[in-house]
């Protein structure tokens, strides 16, 4: 069995007499340690299934295991304990509290898990160390978006759910991020999975699931994934 | 047709934001009710009573004399400004019931033209009705006597009967007590015909002047006229100038509490209409961009601010004006015996306030939206950067800062970072504390006054009052088995403050600073004009008198000095060493002393004289009209009771329990304040609380997502609140403990002095209050926290 499994899961929502189903019968595996992209349009649900592996949001129906463990009938107690140990989140705007120095950001993650890294040798690891005391509001896009990947590693997580992660930054910056993202997945071995909606990016990963209207299209393997420096958009 | 879409979006809006404009309605509410309610108490009260008085013909003056004749009464009513006069028989009598209750009897010759009392239940007294009476309703229901019961009165040996005809109140007893508290089952008035008191002397003349009558030069007219009688004015006659009182403190009251509510929720009203104004910045700039023009967006907004504050002030003048002085004259009720409080139309001042309220709300709502459309439409459209994070000074102390636990130092930092936001709740807070501090303040100072003057004034155990009969003081100290005995003489008497001599430079400069210094009285009087008298209680006391603590320096037993109570001095613009000229009862020529001291009593403001210095002044011999009796054996009262001449015997401990029970409506004013602190304080934590939360949903929503435990973030929210509100408890203390002396300052009547008084009970318990009530507020913001949705955090930032 893979690591992180989805079978049939299926998400609807409600609103009123109209059902949308924004995962309709979604199938799919991810291996351990793999890094992985779900690439589709905007609407094609791949937010939603990233909610659903992060333990953010609830399936309508199917089941969903990460690392053996079936995290869709999990209480609201065990979902916060399973983001609290396994998952680590990056988001598209950085989510980084603006009243906490990058460190702090770290920091505070960190002192919620049970195995943390130090969090100013995970900001060194990102580039960082020199701005390690600013605020966020001092730090650029790319800079910002590092600091949440420091925050998401330094938790030490098995899983690594980033959503968009370059979305909100220019092609350059968002190279530098990627690059950080293909390492954790080969250094730590850590499962990390990004969505994004640009299809360039799909090389890099040695899987990329692609979504449309809420279904899964196609699920490719790439045994030989190139380097971050060969791609470009 | 096409509809306003613009008022679509208003309406949505509201429903959107319907928490905060709700506070907006509830805060504009609160200080106007608090307003109109004080506002409409006094006015309607005021109107009543003067309406009261004309209609009942209070009388203008009581003229106590030995004897008055037709001739007087005619010499009288020929000076000008006299509209009538009316002589009667005026006498306190005990009756034959149960407990030996007195009544103030006035016995007229006619009908009675003059203080005419009003017929609550039964019948008028026939002019020709020589057998039948009016009685003090209050008296009749608490000595269980209707209409058509018989009542007997006792003048030594001679019994009369009467029959009631009618309950009644009256004019001139609004309050009727021989004390601080009405006692209705012991004391109370009566209205005869002077028939079946032939015999008896007219030793009352009641004047009613004319409506353009110049009240202090018909005084003087009748003091010229009749040197010997003794001219009792409106302001010194006590029931009147009670009641007078309480309007004048209700009106310095209805201006100091709104104002207090006022500020605060113009601050809270500022904060929120700028939150709401902030939060539609993108959708101003959408509207500019559609081609709106900036008046019309600036209408659009405006009716944010003018409608809520519309109908919250306008629902808080209707309200304050119909339930708040019903509740404040039912309180007032047992104090004092007024007709049927007519309800007055909403008075000038309230309305005013209630359009000052719309258009602060207005103007508040036009300075946050003026800043947003002076931008053009296409910065607005791009979101504003979020606040930055920074350092506080707090962080320098690098030891104490990282001995912080992370959440304290977000808590610390998010503080500073909406300084206006806590600053706003920490107001909140602040006033809540202290006008609750300043609500038990009020029953702490009534407690006070009232175990300062029995305990420490009053230091003797009983007191029995004696008739004309009674004998020297000595006599009665042989008889008597006590640790003290002393006897006291008190009389009735004028005084006024000598013009000329060496004091008026003195009082000149010296006293304009005092609260009721020369100022006025300069002012009103001018220096040449003589002073209008002021009718006080002179109480002659033995030289080595030890049973009542005057708090004076010196007793003034040197030849023709007396001592004055200090809030008299005060009114009087008196100090020591002025010339005092005093008139007494029966005696033409006025006497000239000089003030020796200011005696610090509380109660009952007068002057004060040793037996001594009234032997020099040769107006007679000190016969004590009282006796005051320390520690008494046993057999002691008993003889007292036997006496013939005693006509009363009080007991300072129960005087003193009485005047306890008296003051307890105090305690459902004080309640009602708390309880207006209580919702201000409820409406700022809640929104101040609420802006908070929304203000962070996304931080709160990261937190969420990080793996943060629903009680971790509530804590991290409870904790923040907690701060904020503990620093406003302890920054409200302060602010309490002035307020409370200021409200005291201008509640406190003539005669009285209030040493504003906080318990440190009071100031703990007021914590406390506030403080469970934060918390109670808390939980129900922390219940939120349940809400957050965690996809909102990868939404983007709009």
């Amino acid at each position: 069995m893979s690591y992180i499994t989805f079978s049939n899961v299926t998400k609807e929502y409600r609103s009123g007499e109209n059902v949308v189903k924004a995962a309709d019968n979604v199938s799919f595996g991810i291996e351990k340690g793999e890094l992985c992209v779900v690439l589709g349009p905007s609407g094609a649900g791949k937010t939603t299934v990233l909610n659903l592996l992060g333990g953010m949001d609830r399936a309508t129906s199917g089941a969903i295991t990460v690392g053996g463990r079936g995290i869709t009938g999990l209480k609201e107690n065990e979902l916060t304990g399973y983001r609290r140990e396994d998952v680590g989140f990056v988001f598209q705007f950085y989510n980084l509290m603006p009243n906490l120095t990058a460190l702090e950001n770290v920091e505070l993650a960190q002192q919620v898990c049970k195995n943390p890294l130090k969090p100013s040798e995970v900001l060194e690891q990102v580039g960082l160390r020199d701005r390690m005391h600013n605020f966020p509001a001092q730090l650029s896009g790319g800079e910002q978006q590092r600091v949440s990947i420091a925050r998401a590693l330094c938790k030490n997580p098995a899983l690594l759910l980033c959503d968009e992660p370059t979305g909100a930054l220019d092609s350059k910056t968002g190279m530098q991020v990627l690059r950080q993202l293909a390492e954790v997945s080969s250094k730590f071995h850590t499962t990390v999975v990004i969505i994004t909606h640009n299809a360039l990016i799909a090389p890099i990963a040695q899987r990329v699931i692609r979504m449309k209207n809420g279904r899964i299209e196609a699920v490719e393997i790439n045994a030989d994934p190139v380097s971050v420096e060969e791609i470009t958009w | 047709m096409v509809r306003n879409r613009l008022l679509t979006k208003f309406l949505r809006d509201i429903l959107l934001a319907k928490g905060q404009i709700l506070s907006i309605v509830i805060l504009s509410a609160l200080g106007v009710m608090v307003f109109s309610g004080l506002d409409a108490s006094w006015r309607d009260l005021d109107a009543s009573v003067e309406q009261y008085f004309v209609e009942q013909k209070l009388a203008d003056f009581w003229i106590i004399t030995a004897a008055s004749d037709k001739n007087m009464e005619r010499r009288i009513a020929r000076i000008k400004g006299v509209k009538d006069v009316q002589s009667r028989f005026s006498y306190e009598m005990e009756t034959t019931l149960a407990g030996d209750p007195k009544l103030m009897l006035h016995a007229v010759r006619d009908d009675i033209r003059i203080n005419i009392p009003r017929i609550v239940r039964g019948s008028r007294l026939l002019g020709n009705d020589y057998k039948g009476c009016l009685l003090d309703v209050r008296f009749a229901d608490a000595n269980g006597l209707s209409p058509g019961d018989d009542i007997t009165l006792k003048i030594g040996d001679r019994r009369s009967t009467f029959t009631v005809r009618g309950l009644v109140i009256s004019p001139e007893y609004v309050f009727t007590s021989k004390d601080i508290i009405p006692e209705p089952k012991s004391f109370g008035f009566i209205y005869t015909n002077i028939r079946e008191f032939s015999s008896m002397p007219r030793n009352e003349i009641c004047v009613l002047l004319t409506d353009d009558a110049d009240a202090a030069k018909v005084k003087a007219a009748i003091e010229d006229e009749l040197p010997r009688a003794f001219v009792r004015d409106r302001k010194s006659h006590n029931s009147t100038q009670m009641i007078r009182n309480e309007v004048s403190q209700f009106s310095s009251l209805s201006v100091l509490f709104p104002i207090m509510f006022f500020m605060v929720s113009a601050l809270i009203v500022l904060t929120t209409m700028t939150r709401i104004v902030e939060n539609q910045r993108t959708q101003m700039g959408l509207l500019k961009a559609l081609g709106y023009g900036s008046g019309s967006i600036m209408r659009h907004y405006l009716s944010f601010g003018l409608f809520p504050s519309m109908l919250g002030s306008v629902g808080g003048l209707v309200a304050g004006k119909f339930t708040l002085p019903q509740f404040l004259l039912n309180v007032m009720a047992d104090m004092y015996a007024l007709p049927e409080i007519k309800t007055a139309p909403i008075s000038y001042a309230a309305f005013s306030v209630c359009v000052l309220s719309v258009a602060m709300t207005c103007i508040i709502c036009y300075i946050s939206c003026r800043r947003n459309i002076s931008e053009n439409a296409a910065s607005l459209l791009r979101p504003k950067a979020p606040k930055a994070g920074s350092r506080i000074l707090f962080e320098r102390i690098t030891v104490l800062w990282s001995a912080l636990g992370f959440s304290t130092k977000m808590i610390m930092r998010n503080l500073f970072r909406s300084k206006v936001r806590a600053f706003m709740a920490l107001a909140g807070v602040l006033s809540c504390t202290a006008l609750i501090i300043t609500a038990f303040s009020l029953m702490d100072t009534m407690d006070h006054l009232i175990d300062s003057y029995y305990g420490k004034t009053l230091l003797y155990d009983y007191r029995a009052e004696l008739d004309e009969s009674g004998g020297s003081i000595g006599k009665y100290r042989r008889r008597m088995d006590a640790e003290r005995v002393e006897g006291i003489m008190e009389k009735v008497v004028n005084i006024r403050k000598a013009d000329g001599g060496g004091a008026a430079g003195k009082y000149d400069d010296g006293r304009v600073t005092g609260k009721y210094g020369g100022g006025r009285v300069m002012g009103e009087y001018g220096e040449d004009i003589e002073q209008e008298s002021r009718t006080v209680l002179l109480t002659v006391f033995e030289d080595r008198q030890e049973l009542i603590f005057l708090g004076a320096q010196d007793n003034g037993i040197a030849g023709n000095t007396a001592i004055v109570s200090q809030k008299l001095a005060e009114v009087m613009g008196l100090d020591i060493g002025d010339t005092l000229k005093l008139k007494l009862p029966g005696v033409e020529k006025e006497e000239k002393v000089m003030i020796a001291g200011l005696s610090q009593i509380q109660i009952g403001q007068g002057l004060y004289m040793t037996e001594s210095a009234w032997e020099d002044l040769e107006r007679g011999a000190f016969k004590p009209t009282a006796l005051l009796v320390k520690n008494p054996g046993r057999g002691c009262i008993d003889y007292l009771e036997g006496l013939d001449e005693v006509t009363g015997i009080k007991s300072v401990p129960s005087l003193k329990e009485k005047t306890s029970a008296g003051v307890e409506p105090f305690s459902s004013v004080a309640f009602l304040m708390a309880a207006f602190a209580l919702s201000l304080a409820f409406v700022v934590l809640y929104n101040m609380g609420v802006l908070n939360f929304i203000e962070r949903i996304r931080e709160f929503a990261t937190l969420k997502v990080l793996g943060f435990y629903q009680r971790e973030i509530r804590s991290l929210i409870v904790r923040e609140n907690v701060i904020v509100t503990l620093a406003g408890i302890l920054a409200g203390v302060y602010p309490g403990i002035w307020l409370a002396g200021m409200v005291m300052a201008a509640s406190e009547p003539d005669d009285m002095v209030f040493v504003s008084v906080v318990d440190p009970v009071s100031i703990i318990a007021a914590c406390g209050i506030t403080f469970a009530f934060s918390l109670l507020i808390q939980r129900l913001l922390a219940g939120k926290v349940r809400s957050i949705v965690m996809v909102e955090a990868l939404k983007s930032v709009e």
